[in-house]
């Protein structure tokens, strides 16, 4: 990351690098962003004058259905692609949608905007209670238990057939009528148009709030996605309801286009035929499920929907999409894109000092007073099996302490780590941080309450960037504002622009390397990774920080700006509790050490005073040839 | 009389058991050796339903012969699915798990499909492959069939644990689950034992198919319904457990068996499946669920 020697250079100060590359990133972002509603615009212009060329109640039929298909597999999209939920009952919230408004049309009169939010409430509770068990498994459990779903509803029509007509499908669905006058076919065919415009632009809006942080949190990070505040299993259920509107919506008005439901059509085949679409198109891009049905649908137009062949085609298609383009073909255009359009990278790079500061500034390691004991373990034991990994351990941390918590393999550093964060119940003990007792709390509610973690391998979301990464911190404290995203509210705009702001500053603080602010960081190094996680922790102002070995495989300049990093952190009053191997480091960094033997604490000491035999003896045995105290 | 009907149910039941035993250890063993939750399987047991009609009927070969091939192709068939679905992925995704499970999707539903442009859409009855003439216990009838297939389905199972348990093929499959590398670090193929694993799982499957033929009929449009009743089982019983198939696939059989003859036939499967969501909701790991595959302490994304 520092290899600037090369480039021609001249000096420029790091704040204006930074906003310099901030800038050019929301330009890029901007630029993007209107094009894709130049296309977006264009595209709806098109379908929406198609009545225009094409006439006849066949042919709008047709149209509309397939509007609802890539309907559903937008609200598919959300679920499988940006969330990661392997959820294969669309076709079923779907059919409930379809049936619902149907039944409500047909049985009970209910004019037609009325019979079509019926539906859209009936689908979306049918997606409820079929993605439910989305909340316990995970993976193909729930992609099988949520297919065998779309198994189960032909035999519910089937023994429903009192209101829904069983095999023979369900008829008396009243044409569309406003005022009494009946509602022309292309209406209705406009109607499903600008109801697929809508979902697809609230769900643009979703998933680029802070929303769209957590459901890809939910995705990439797994366990971390707690450890920054996030609720998974919440926002997991909220995705469920959500993406079954798109889909129950668009069964409703497939119901008043086709003006008929056979429980036939929403089997199997269109499973197959929305996972495809999704998968094909590219799944968690906004444009997936338009790139990837249109040829799907073009193909069942062609060779008729019911053909043996459309379903050969799908499966086909299905298994080399995941063969061959596993991203799916957005993803692979845009690559094409950027290759093409690609300009020279050799332009003048400015010559920045990224040097965190003098390593004697005294602004750095004051000698500085600690605050009161602000976490606080007590006779903390844990087992697995007939390990004991930890065997009473009692430690009391003061606030704005730096402490390096050392021990040879196997010492139970992880595992302590792991209880203080939550992630494992002590089996006895308990732990108070700020005077609370929070040893039953969970993982999400410790994060909240200002007790940060990072982790071995840095969990991050590798398509985002670096800034974007770092704001993720902060999504766990919001609350809700789900409304607000979707529509993209002034209070919603105001709050992701305080987001960027605070991340912005802590990247400041940080001194980032001004060029990683706009970029990916699946392009950057494990140690860049390592600083991008504690700067995501870091942003929230957390009491305390958790570090799980963050110096284990980075290079010297890489430790060096990662100790320099530590003690910025630390001088602005967050507390930390590194767990780490390099002795080297933790002297230089840390302001006490923790020696952990066999489960228990052997050694405390500070470093500024006379270190204690046992862990001057443990210093000197460690691998790492070390001259002690060499670098304070 | 109601008493005998429901006798009735319960032996089809466990007849059908034993199938969805066969193929919920069908699922597991693939599992287990190579990470991949093989959703093509169910298109194996509908080949073998298939092939017991055209080998079994139409061709009119001996039985022994007609299990034979059943056995080859159906671990052939294994093995197809493993070079078209599954190795192309190894390296190339984020998430193999993820991308296995679509591509095999997607193989599974282009073979019914094609096996439908092939065979026919329509379902057509095997005849009973012993003695159809009914053997009478204590003046309830009983299909032969039914009771060669519980103590086939039973052997089967028992003969899998045994090898899994107490071999060093069973070692291998654990050692290739645990720790890949190590396994090969061990000097252990790990590709072959891969492949023996969707070998064996075919020739299980196949097995399964021509087993339940005469009850099912040979259809092409029985593959996904036969795959889910036995996750059906592996859900109910608690995965990766051998126990625990048995005891789910008697639940999923016994319900299937008894619900059809004392209800009307199409609340099935709808009963079937508020059990196994209640289940996964209430108790995910199933009745007698481990952590990790045969006792192994990695969890595979369940």
């Amino acid at each position: 990351m520092r290899d600037l020697a090369k480039a021609p250079s001249y000096a420029i100060s790091y704040e204006d690098a930074v906003s310099r590359q901030m800038a050019a990133w929301t330009a890029a972002t901007k630029r993007s962003r209107l094009v894709n509603t130049l296309l977006a615009v264009g595209l709806l212009a098109v379908c929406g004058l198609l009545p225009l060329i094409s006439q006849g109640t066949y042919n709008f039929a047709r149209y509309g259905v397939a509007l609802a298909y890539v309907m559903a597999a937008v609200g598919l999209n959300l679920a499988i692609g940006f969330t990661g939920e392997l959820v294969l009952g669309h076709a079923v919230v779907m059919a409930v949608g379809a049936y619902s408004a149907g039944m409500l049309s047909a049985h009970a009169d209910f004019p037609f905007a009325l019979a079509v939010l019926g539906g859209v409430a009936g689908g979306v509770l049918a997606g409820a209670i079929i993605m439910l068990p989305g909340l316990r498994v995970r993976g193909w459990y729930l992609a099988l238990i949520t297919m065998f779903a779309v198994l189960v509803l032909p035999r519910v029509v089937v023994l429903t057939e009192v209101w829904t007509g069983g095999e023979f499908g369900l008829t008396g669905i009243k044409h569309p009528a406003v005022l009494g006058y009946s509602l022309p076919d292309w209406v209705i065919y406009e109607v499903t148009l600008l109801s697929l415009a809508l979902v697809s632009l609230l769900i643009a809006n979703l998933v680029r709030s802070g929303w769209g942080y957590r459901l890809r949190a939910v995705r990439d990070i797994g366990v971390a996605a707690a450890a920054v505040g996030i609720r998974p299993g919440r926002v997991r259920f909220t995705v469920y309801l959500l993406a079954s509107v798109p889909a129950a919506l668009a069964g409703a008005l497939q119901a008043f286009t086709d003006g008929f439901v056979n429980a036939d059509s929403f089997g199997m085949s269109l499973t197959l035929l929305l996972l495809t679409g999704v998968m094909l198109g590219g799944a968690g891009t906004l444009w997936g499920p338009f790139v990837g049905m249109a040829p799907l649908i073009a193909l069942s137009f062609w060779i008729g929907p019911f053909s043996v062949f459309n379903a050969i085609a799908l499966g086909a298609g299905l298994l080399i999409s995941a063969v061959a383009v596993p991203d799916g073909f957005v993803p692979l255009i845009l690559r094409w894109f950027v290759r093409l359009t690609h300009r020279s990278a050799a332009d003048l790079r400015p010559h920045v000092d990224l040097a965190v500061t003098r390593p004697d500034d005294p602004s750095i390691r004051p000698p500085r007073q600690f605050g009161p004991e602000i976490l606080t373990a007590r006779g903390i034991t844990k087992s697995f099996g007939g390990v004991h990994a930890l065997q009473g351990i009692d430690i009391s941390v003061r606030r704005g302490e730096l402490i390096g918590l050392i021990g040879p393999n196997g010492s139970g550093k992880s595992t302590f780590l792991n209880v203080l964060s939550g992630f494992l119940a002590p089996d006895a003990g308990t732990i108070s941080f700020r005077g609370e007792d929070v040893t039953a709390w969970r993982v999400d509610e410790l994060a909240r309450a200002g007790i940060g973690r990072t982790f071995q391998v840095p969990q991050l979301i590798d398509q985002l960037t670096t800034i974007e990464n770092i704001e993720i911190g902060l999504v766990g404290r919001e609350k809700g504002g789900l409304a607000a995203a979707l529509l993209r509210l002034p209070v919603d705009l105001k709050r992701s622009r305080l987001r960027r702001e605070a991340a912005l500053a802590t990247f400041r603080a940080m001194r980032f390397v001004p060029e990683s602010l706009g970029r990916p960081v699946a392009e950057l190094s494990l140690g860049f990774k390592r600083i991008v996680e504690i700067g995501r922790a870091a942003v929230s102002a957390p009491t305390i920080l958790l570090l799980d070995e963050p110096a284990a495989g980075l290079n010297d300049s890489e430790r060096q700006d990662l100790g320099d990093r530590l003690k910025e952190i630390a001088a602005r009053g967050i507390t930390i509790l590194v767990v780490e191997h390099n002795v080297p480091f933790v002297l230089r960094v840390c302001d006490s050490l923790l020696l952990l033997e066999n489960g228990q604490v052997t050694c405390r000491a500070d470093l500024k005073e006379r270190l204690p035999a046992n862990l001057e003896a443990y210093l000197r045995h460690d691998p790492t040839p070390t001259p002690v105290r060499a670098a304070s | 009389m109601s008493a005998t009907i429901i006798i009735l149910g319960l032996v089809t039941g466990l007849a059908l058991a034993s199938i969805y035993v066969l193929i919920a250890v069908s699922f597991t063993l693939v599992l287990a050796a190579s990470g991949v939750f093989n959703f093509a399987q169910g298109t194996i047991v509908m080949i073998g339903t298939i092939l017991a009609l055209v080998l079994g009927v139409h061709l009119d070969w001996p039985i022994l012969a007609v299990t034979a091939a059943i056995c080859l192709l159906g671990a052939g068939a294994g093995v197809l699915t493993h070079l078209i679905a599954v190795w192309p992925v190894i390296g190339r995704t984020k998430s193999f798990a993820h991308s296995t499970m679509l591509s095999t999707i997607g193989l599974g539903l282009a073979a019914n499909a094609l096996a439908a442009l092939l065979f026919g859409a329509d379902s057509q009855p095997v005849p009973s492959y012993i003695s159809d003439s009914p053997i009478t216990i204590g003046s309830i009838p009983l299909r032969p069939a039914y009771l060669l297939m519980i103590v086939a389905g039973i052997l089967l199972t028992a003969l899998i644990e045994i090898v899994v348990r107490k071999t060093v093929l069973g070692s291998i499959f654990r050692v290739t689950l645990e720790d890949p590398e190590g396994a090969q670090l061990l000097g252990i193929d790990t590709r072959i034992v891969i492949l023996l694993a969707f070998a064996v799982a075919g020739a299980i499957s196949g097995i399964a198919g021509f087993l339940v033929a005469p009850i099912i009929s040979a259809s092409a449009f029985t593959a996904q319904e036969l795959a889910i009743y036995g996750f059906a089982a592996m859900a109910i019983g608690g995965f990766g457990s051998f126990a625990g198939a048995l005891i789910g696939g008697a639940i999923v059989g016994v319900l299937t068996g008894v619900l059809p003859a004392v209800a009307n036939p199409q609340v099935t499967l709808p009963v079937l499946w508020i059990v196994v969501v209640g289940f996964l909701v209430v108790k995910p790991s199933g009745l007698y669920g481990t952590a990790g595959l045969f006792g192994s302490a990695n969890l595979r994304e369940v």
